[in-house]
C-alpha cells in the first residue's frame, strides 16, 4: 500500500525548507542515524540538480510503501544532457563532477532516472538500516 | 498579524543577514524589533537609510521605542542617509562604508558598547543587482572578527525575485534558509563555521573561504560544529586546498561531514581530521 507523506514544490530560496521538511518527515517515518542523514542528502543533492540544471523549480513527494520511504523529485528543466548515464558512475578525477547523479546513487537504493526534453523525473528510496 | 522573522532580527555579532520584506509596515516592525535587540544587547545601534531619509526614519521610529531620545543623545543610536556612508560623488565606495562601520566600532568599544549592530537598507544597489552582490559578498570578510552584526532589508516591492535570490545567496544567514556563522581564527590561521551551507548560502561560503588562499602557511578549518554540507559546497573547500600549497590545508569535522568530503574525494586535496582526533 502506498502512503502519502509530503509533497511541495520547491524553487532556489526553498531548498533548505524543503531539506528541513524532508528530514522531520523521514525521521517520523523511521529513519535515524546513517540512513535518515544519507536520505536527507541525496534529497538535497537531486532538488539541487533541479534548481540548477533543471529549469529552477520542481516538485518533490515522499511517500511509504512496503515499508519503505520513497522520494520523486520532478523538474520541467531541458533534460539530461546526451551521456548522461557515465554520469551514474564516480567520476574518476575531481575536476569534473558532473550532476552528481552517482553521489546521489551512492547514498540509496532503487534510483530510476526518467529524462526528456521536457522534464526529468528521479526516484530513489531510502536505504534499509 | 504582522510576521516578521524573528530571530533574524535579534542576530549574534558576526551575523551578516539578507532579511526581504513586503511593505513599509514590514520595514517598520523590523527597524523596531531589530533597535529594541540592539540596545537591550548593549551594542551601538546604526541605522543606514535609503528610501527613507533620517529624519523622517527617527521620528516614526522614537515614539515606538523606549528610551530612544536618551539612547540618540548617549551615542547608542545613530540614524546615517546611505549617501553618506556607501557613495562618494554618487559612485559606490566600498572602502567608505567599511572604514565608516570600522569608525563605528571604535567609538562602540569607547563608549563600552559590546559591538555594532547595523540595519541597512538594500534599496541603494537596487539599479546594480550584480554590483551590490558582489559589494555584499566581499563585506563578509568584515563579519569574521564577529564584532559586527548587519541586517540587509530588501524591499520584495523593488527587487525582481531572481534578484533577491542571488542577494541571499551572497549572505551567510537569510529567514528560512540555511544559516551559517564563521569566525576567523589565528595560530594557525584559519576558520571555524558552524551551522549548515547549500545552494542558498554557498556564494558567502565561496567568499568566506576565498581570503584563505592567500595565507602562506598551514590552514585550518574547523567545521567540528558544522551541521551540514551538501557537495556543491563541499567542493568549494577542495578547490580552496588546490589553490594553496599541496597538504597545508586541515579540514576538522564531525563523521556527517567527513563522509561528504571523502564521496567528492576533497580527501585527495586535503587531510580531514575527525573531531575526535586533534
Amino acid at each position: 500500500m502506498c502512503r502519502p507523506v509530503l509533497c511541495a514544490a520547491f524553487a532556489r530560496g526553498r531548498i533548505t525548507f524543503v531539506r528541513r521538511a524532508v528530514a522531520e518527515h523521514a525521521a517520523y517515518e523511521g529513519l535515524s542515524g546513517r540512513s535518515l542523514e544519507d536520505f536527507v542528502l541525496a534529497v538535497n543533492e537531486v532538488t539541487t540538480n533541479a534548481v540548477v540544471h533543471g529549469g529552477g523549480h520542481g516538485r518533490l513527494r515522499l511517500w511509504s510503501h512496503a515499508g519503505r520511504l520513497w522520494c520523486e523529485v520532478a523538474d520541467e528543466g531541458p533534460g539530461l544532457p546526451p551521456g548522461w548515464m557515465g554520469d551514474m558512475r564516480p567520476p574518476t578525477r575531481y575536476a569534473d563532477c558532473g550532476r552528481g547523479l552517482w553521489l546521489t546513487r551512492m547514498l540509496c537504493d532503487h534510483i530510476t532516472i526518467v529524462s526528456g526534453p521536457r522534464g526529468t523525473t528521479v526516484t530513489f528510496a531510502a536505504v534499509r538500516d | 498579524m504582522l510576521h516578521v522573522a524573528g530571530s533574524v532580527l535579534d542576530p549574534d555579532l558576526g551575523d551578516h543577514v539578507c532579511l526581504p520584506f513586503d511593505g513599509e509596515r514590514e520595514r517598520m516592525t523590523a527597524t523596531r524589533v531589530f533597535t529594541v535587540n540592539g540596545l537591550r544587547r548593549r551594542a551601538k545601534v546604526v541605522i543606514i537609510t535609503h528610501a527613507d531619509s533620517p529624519e523622517r526614519t527617527r521620528a516614526w521610529l522614537a515614539p515606538l521605542v523606549p528610551g530612544f531620545a536618551d539612547a540618540e543623545s548617549a551615542g547608542q543610536v545613530e540614524i546615517h542617509a546611505c549617501a553618506d556612508t556607501h557613495f562618494t560623488d554618487g559612485c559606490l565606495d566600498p572602502e567608505r562604508l567599511l572604514g565608516g562601520l570600522a569608525d563605528a566600532m571604535a567609538r562602540a568599544r569607547r563608549h563600552g558598547q559590546h559591538g555594532v549592530y547595523a540595519l541597512i537598507d538594500a534599496s541603494w544597489g537596487v539599479r546594480d543587482a550584480p554590483g551590490q552582490a558582489a559589494f555584499e559578498a566581499a563585506a563578509n570578510e568584515l563579519f569574521g572578527e564577529r564584532w559586527l552584526a548587519a541586517v540587509c532589508q530588501y524591499d520584495r516591492g523593488l527587487f525582481p525575485r531572481e534578484a533577491i535570490d542571488r542577494a541571499a545567496a551572497v549572505h551567510p544567514i537569510s529567514p528560512e534558509q540555511a544559516l551559517l556563522r564563521f569566525a576567523n581564527t589565528c595560530s594557525p590561521a584559519g576558520l571555524r563555521v558552524w551551522g549548515d551551507i547549500d545552494l542558498t548560502n554557498r556564494q558567502a561560503f565561496a567568499s568566506v573561504l576565498a581570503p584563505l588562499e592567500k595565507e602562506p602557511g598551514r590552514v585550518v578549518i574547523d567545521a567540528s560544529a558544522l551541521d551540514f554540507i551538501d557537495a556543491g559546497s563541499a567542493r568549494l573547500l577542495s578547490a580552496t586546498a588546490r589553490a594553496r600549497p599541496a597538504g597545508a590545508t586541515v579540514v576538522v569535522c564531525g563523521e556527517a561531514v567527513a563522509r561528504v568530503l571523502r564521496m567528492i574525494r576533497a580527501d585527495e586535496v586535503l587531510a580531514v581530521l575527525r573531531v575526535g582526533d586533534v
